[in-house]
């Protein structure tokens, strides 16, 4: 039997449902003290006096460190994250970026509220606390820089010295002549729309326990990091360890949604090493909500120009990111949406310009949708206007522009981020569009919605598709062994936050060694247990890690083959694997186990192996892919609009997927559910609003609304599957296309709801106050 | 969030905290529920230095129902109320309103004496008072005196209990058996602090309104009553039309203010609509319409 | 300081602590039972709910001294003696009902409290009733699946 394909149950649940999950905050180390941060209470100011004294003499306290201490023993950090941008694509695209240098503490300057200023170690957290209302901080306050907008006026206040105008980054695209194509249109609309800034805000908030050992010169950090191996690069050259003596462990995960390598996971274990102890930090949710990483935040300027008969002929877009204090992801977001800009539709005459601006905020950065969200809000809002402006059903519109099949691959005349040309690999993208729409029941809710209208009901149907590039490199890897018993360990550098990797990627490895799950036990999220790894983010893993547990597996196969060729004397073609044992087809008396094997490849003087061969059972195998593959999805919402308030409700949710091969269904559709809920709250929920101080006035959870049940409805999902032809199984990513969508989908649908009422969202998230101030508007207007 | 340090006692009785406050009133809070407390204190917004707890006090822990008025203890838990049998039938406005306080965990430790006495305007235990004419009794080591509900809310998260006073005793009369009455909010999210709320109760006889209440919430520093909506119907055959403009007339009883979920000017137009939906539910459900 | 008995999961656990030490807080570092989460402290998330005499409570909003001669239950309590599944651990991952599993432990002990009162097979019941606990990752689907299954279990 096969395991791939199958919704085989989760290995993960038993601990996790019993209550003995290894979070961060789980961890109890012999001696272990407290951190608590130290945050600025301004948008932006000068440091004039730090005074620790008082709370350094606190009972219970053990240190308090300001930016003075780590001179010398910590960096700055002094580049994005990846080190570099693919020199094709910056010519291309006319690059612009700009590296500043910022510090792990804030020496003279804050640039945000929440910037961490200095550190107090205790004996517990309530201690820590304590400590650090006792610290006296004297700031001189500075022009805050409230919009992108503003910081790139004239006569602004300058961020980064380093970056001159605050204009951090920038690149344009250009694909046809985007100029003609609109001189010679029939029709065009312009509009301005914004998306709100959110926060990815998982369940657990961040955190990381370091442990030093001045014996052995061994630094050990668990922390709430994606990329693991990522961190453990940054750790050894900002505290000037070697590699290898660095570990960094992120087991279990509470999600992640986003996040990158943050200031404190370079701070703790900085002070395990000075105060030789251990040291936890936990982030509460206040922290969390203004300090972890922010999120789309963008303002388009775009315009569509098209014929009388719906054909879109070009697209210009200027978007303007709010890219807030610090940008260590540099063109990641701001690239992603000017790449995802044209999502299904053929739209052969393209140009965007992006600018990133700094602001007194938090950075904004990828969190699940990652700027392909904002990108398909702009696109499918625009692509209803059309439909709008011409008299015509929005599904008409759709149909009409959307790249066929026959057309696929389709070049989209650009490049992607990582340099390679961007192609639309495999799809069905009208089939796609037809199948959802059957299942939602289209034109019978277009029936019902006429009956409900007579009865002074504003309901609405709304469509939005997107793509989505998945896979994304530099790579992922996986080793497997075959142990000494006949069980097969797989390490893999894929941690896992909730994607079932301990499950899926057993299925892998079983179905390409002839065992079963149960046989197979996945490890990840340790940066001992396999050399380079890159981690799980960006919808990849199932694509990366799958690959290379594939890969790996096939050479362990061999191995195994040819180890038993050897033993039994006989052709390793003549052999078959069933059920963990191997043996000459057609002779299952003369199996060999994987244990028997095993120990004839040890290494003693009586293995039993091929010439040349080395010792053991494993292989290490790492999956580059030559550039991303591209998902898709059609996604309809059905609302229902309170025209007296403006409170929408989300009735029905319909998703036809293509990820691709499809590992574990049951483990696809969850993310697909758990992506869309998250993208109804990025809708109608979610948004993190500052203040002209730069003040977060809403980090807490009574404030900052994540969607819950019974905000939501059942997320019915249907996939079809293309093939990927970018790796051996044909896997795409799943893990965020459910949160690109349902922000357009629901725009289009409260339009819908409305009509004949002539509502114009270009904004979201879409909350009460704003749809009932845009009703109120349209309801004024003469005709 | 961890809090400050506090000190803590826990009074076995109500003698014995009403010692405590007399004693450390100015720098005590009492802790019931601690539902809206504890989150205060997580925060460090609030720095008592002595926690009264008053959860082993359970002589205030007692509710009883009858013909005319609903008698509770301070101590009573929301979830208490919520499960009280008949109360559903005879008072649909106090059921209703219970059922949207938070969620079951908070209601299981949340208290009504609590919430009176935390005062805030987005709170439902304070509007129901207003609107069905409450009692309060509070106690002190000077004795015990009684607190009309329009007298309990001076501002926001304010009452006029005095630093050495405890709440511990709640009354509310019951509208007739015939009245019409409705609660609706309208949140976010449900289980959210309201962005508005109405409670409305309509006593019809032949036909025509004999008594009316509006109350509001989450419209000003307080709750209120729209006396003028109510003399609005008075008297008059509670037409959609009379219904309509006793809605309209609550905007001079109230002044919300702008907070990140809604504008005072958003929170003054849902104040029309939740009056508005709660005067029709009631109006709807009054038997005497003749 | 002041010294606290109270009753977890059947044992008995005896400490000498501050009071303002939250019974969250108390739960995880004096007791060692980590299976309760802290999600955010201010009694919204859900994620810190346990069982406070058979009644589901925030443990994040009480203090652990007001536990004193109480019953806890905690997500690691309700599982038998022999390791069997409750029904509503099995029930949860029988229907993948959890992912990163953050939220999990406060969803069950909601969801027991639920299911010893009487759920209902009504999905907008359900959905009304779990609406304080938040999840990041399911998006609810599959714990309302898990619920409904329990309910019409009639366990």
């Amino acid at each position: 039997m096969t395991y791939v394909g199958t919704s085989v149950p989760r290995r993960e649940d038993h601990r996790l449902i019993t209550g003995r999950g290894n979070y961060v905050a789980d961890m109890r180390l012999s001696g272990m003290a407290e951190a608590a941060i130290l945050r600025s209470p301004i948008g932006h100011g000068t440091i004039e006096r730090l005074d620790v004294s008082r709370a350094r003499r606190l009972p219970g306290v053990v240190d308090v460190v300001v930016a003075g201490d780590l001179e010398g023993s910590v960096d700055p950090f002094t580049r994005p994250f990846y080190k570099r941008v693919d020199e094709k694509l910056a010519e291309t695209t006319k690059v612009v970026m700009r590296p500043y240098r910022a510090q792990v503490l804030a020496a003279e300057r804050v640039f945000r509220v929440g910037e961490p200023v200095a550190v107090v170690v205790a004996e517990n957290r309530y201690i820590a606390e304590d400590a650090l209302e006792a610290i006296e901080v004297d700031y001189e306050p500075l022009p805050v820089l409230a919009n992108a907008e503003d910081a790139l006026k004239d006569g602004a206040v300058q961020l980064h010295p380093e970056v001159p105008g605050n204009l951090h980054c920038s690149f344009e695209v250009h694909v046809g002549d985007v100029d003609r194509a609109f001189a010679e249109a029939d029709h065009r609309i312009a509009t301005r729309i914004k998306i709100g800034r959110s926060v990815g805000s998982p369940l657990e908030t961040r955190g990381a326990v370091a442990d030093y050992s001045e014996v052995t010169g061994e630094l050990t950090l668990w922390a709430t990091q994606a990329r693991p191996h990522l961190l453990r690069t940054y750790i050894s050259e900002m505290l000037h360890l070697p590699e290898d003596l660095v570990r960094v462990i992120s087991h279990d995960m509470g999600g992640s949604f986003g996040g990158g390598i943050y200031n404190e996971e370079i701070l703790i274990p900085h002070l395990a090493m000075r105060l030789r102890r251990p040291i936890r930090w936990i982030e509460d949710r206040r922290e969390n909500l203004a300090n972890a990483r922010h999120s789309r935040d963008q303002i388009h300027d775009v315009e569509l120009s098209f014929t009388s008969d719906g054909t879109i002929t070009g697209m210009r877009d200027r978007f303007l990111c709010d890219t807030g204090a610090y940008n260590p992801f540099g063109l990641t977001l701001p690239y992603n949406t000017a790449a995802h800009l044209r999502n299904e539709f053929k739209i052969d005459n393209f140009q965007v310009e992006a600018i990133c601006a700094l602001t007194n905020k938090r950075d904004n950065t990828p969190v699940r949708g990652a700027g392909r969200t904002s990108a398909t809000f702009v696109i499918d809002r625009m692509v209803d206007m059309v439909a709008d402006f011409l008299g015509r059903d929005p599904v008409e519109i759709r149909r009409r522009n959307l790249i066929a099949a026959s057309m696929m691959p389709y070049d989209m005349g650009m490049l992607y981020r990582d340099g390679a040309d961007m192609v639309y690999d495999s799809g069905d993208y009208p089939a796609q569009l037809e199948r959802v729409l059957e299942n939602i029941g289209y034109d019978e809710f277009r029936l019902e919605q006429q009956q409900l209208r007579a009865k002074g009901r504003h309901v609405g149907i709304g469509i939005s598709n997107h793509v989505e590039g998945s896979g994304y490199g530099p790579h992922e890897g996986a080793m497997i062994r075959v142990d000494r018993t006949g069980h097969v360990v797989v390490h893999t550098g894929a941690n896992p936050h909730g994607q079932s990797h301990e499950t899926v990627f057993a299925q892998v490895c079983a179905d390409a060694l002839g065992v079963t799950p149960d046989d197979v036990t996945v490890r990840a999220g340790d940066t001992a247990l396999i050399g380079h790894g890159a981690g799980t983010f960006a919808s990849r893993s199932a694509v990366t890690a799958g690959s290379a547990v594939q890969g790996a597996a096939i050479k362990v196969r061999k191995k195994l083959l040819s180890v038993a060729g050897e033993v039994l004397e006989v052709s390793t073609e003549d052999l078959t694997i069933e059920a963990g044992r191997v043996f000459p087809k057609g002779v299952p008396d003369k199996a060999l186990t994987f244990a028997e094997l095993a120990e004839a490849a040890a290494p003693t003087l009586r293995a039993r192996l091929p010439a040349g061969a080395d010792h053991g059972l494993e292989a290490t195998f790492y999956f580059v892919p030559a550039t991303v593959t591209f998902s898709s999805g059609t996604h309809v919402a059905i609302v229902d609009v309170d025209r007296e308030t403006g409170q929408v409700e989300v009735l029905r949710y319909s998703v036809v997927d293509d990820c691709g091969l499809i590992l574990n269904p049951m483990v696809v559709d969850g993310q697909q559910q758990g992506g869309v809920v998250h993208g109804i709250g990025n809708a109608l929920l979610e948004e993190i609003v500052y203040d002209e101080q730069g003040q977060v006035l809403n980090a807490s959870f009574m404030d900052y609304l994540l969607p819950t049940a019974s905000d939501v409805p059942n997320i019915d999902v249907e996939h079809v599957v293309y093939l990927s032809p970018i790796n051996p199984m044909g896997i795409k990513g799943a893990g965020e296309g459910g949160a690109v969508s349902p922000p357009a989908a629901i725009a289009n649908a409260i339009v819908d709801a409305l009509k004949p009422l002539s509502i114009a969202i270009t904004e979201m998230p879409i909350t009460p106050e704003r749809l009932w101030r845009l009703i109120r508007r349209a309801e004024s207007e003469p005709g | 969030m961890k809090p400050p340090a506090f000190e803590y006692r826990r009074p076995e009785t109500l003698e014995e905290a009403v010692g405590l406050l007399a004693e450390h009133g100015d720098e005590a809070r009492i802790l019931a529920g601690g539902q809206s407390l504890v989150p205060l204190l997580s925060f460090r917004m609030a720095r008592p230095g002595l926690l009264i707890d008053i959860n082993r006090c359970l002589e205030l822990d007692h509710i009883e129902l009858d013909d005319g008025r609903l008698a509770m203890g301070s101590l009573t838990r929301h979830r208490s109320v919520e499960r009280l049998a008949g109360l559903s039938d005879r008072c649909p406005v106090m059921m209703e309103a219970v059922r949207q306080i938070g969620h079951v965990a908070i209601r299981n430790r949340g208290t009504v004496g609590g919430s009176i006495a935390h005062a805030d305007p987005a709170a439902e235990w304070p509007l129901l008072a207003l609107v069905l004419d409450a009692r309060f009794e509070v106690t002190s080591a000077r004795g015990t005196r009684a607190i009309p509900a329009q007298e309990m809310f001076s501002s926001y998260l304010q009452t006029s209990i005095g630093t050495d006073e405890i709440l511990t005793r709640l009354e509310f009369p019951l509208p007739p058996l015939r009245a019409g009455s409705a609660f609706v909010e309208i949140a976010r999210r449900h289980g959210d602090f309201a962005m508005s709320g109405a409670a409305a109760v309509i006593d019809v006889e032949d036909g025509k309104v004999v008594d009316a209440r509006v109350g509001l919430m989450s419209a000003a520093l307080t709750p209120v009553r729209a006396a003028e909506a109510e003399s609005i119907l008075i008297g008059h055959e509670p037409t959609d039309d009379v219904l309509g403009r006793a809605a309209a007339a609550v905007d001079g009883a109230i002044a919300p203010l702008d907070d990140v979920h809604a504008s005072a000017e958003y929170k003054r137009h849902l104040a029309q609509i939740t009056t508005k939906r709660a005067l029709t539910s009631a109006r709807d459900r009054a038997r005497g319409a003749g | 300081m002041q010294e606290v008995l109270l009753s977890v999961n059947g044992s008995e656990v005896r400490a000498h602590i501050e009071p303002r030490l939250t019974l969250a807080d108390f739960l995880r570092d004096v007791a060692g039972l980590t299976g309760t989460h802290l999600g955010c402290e201010h009694g919204v998330c859900g994620a810190c709910t346990v069982l406070l005499d058979g009644e589901s409570v925030r443990s994040c909003l009480l203090l652990a001294v007001q536990a004193e001669g109480r019953e806890v239950t905690t997500i690691e309590g309700i599982a038998g003696p022999d390791g069997s599944l409750h029904p509503v651990q099995e029930a949860f991952t029988s229907h993948h009902a959890l992912q990163c599993g953050f939220c999990t432990p406060g969803f069950i002990m909601t969801v027991l409290e639920y299911v010893n009162e009487g759920a209902s097979p009504d999905e907008e019941e359900i959905r009304q009733r779990i609406s304080g606990n938040l999840c990041r990752c399911t998006g609810y689907h599959n714990i309302v699946r898990a619920i409904r299954e329990l309910a019409e279990g009639g366990s």
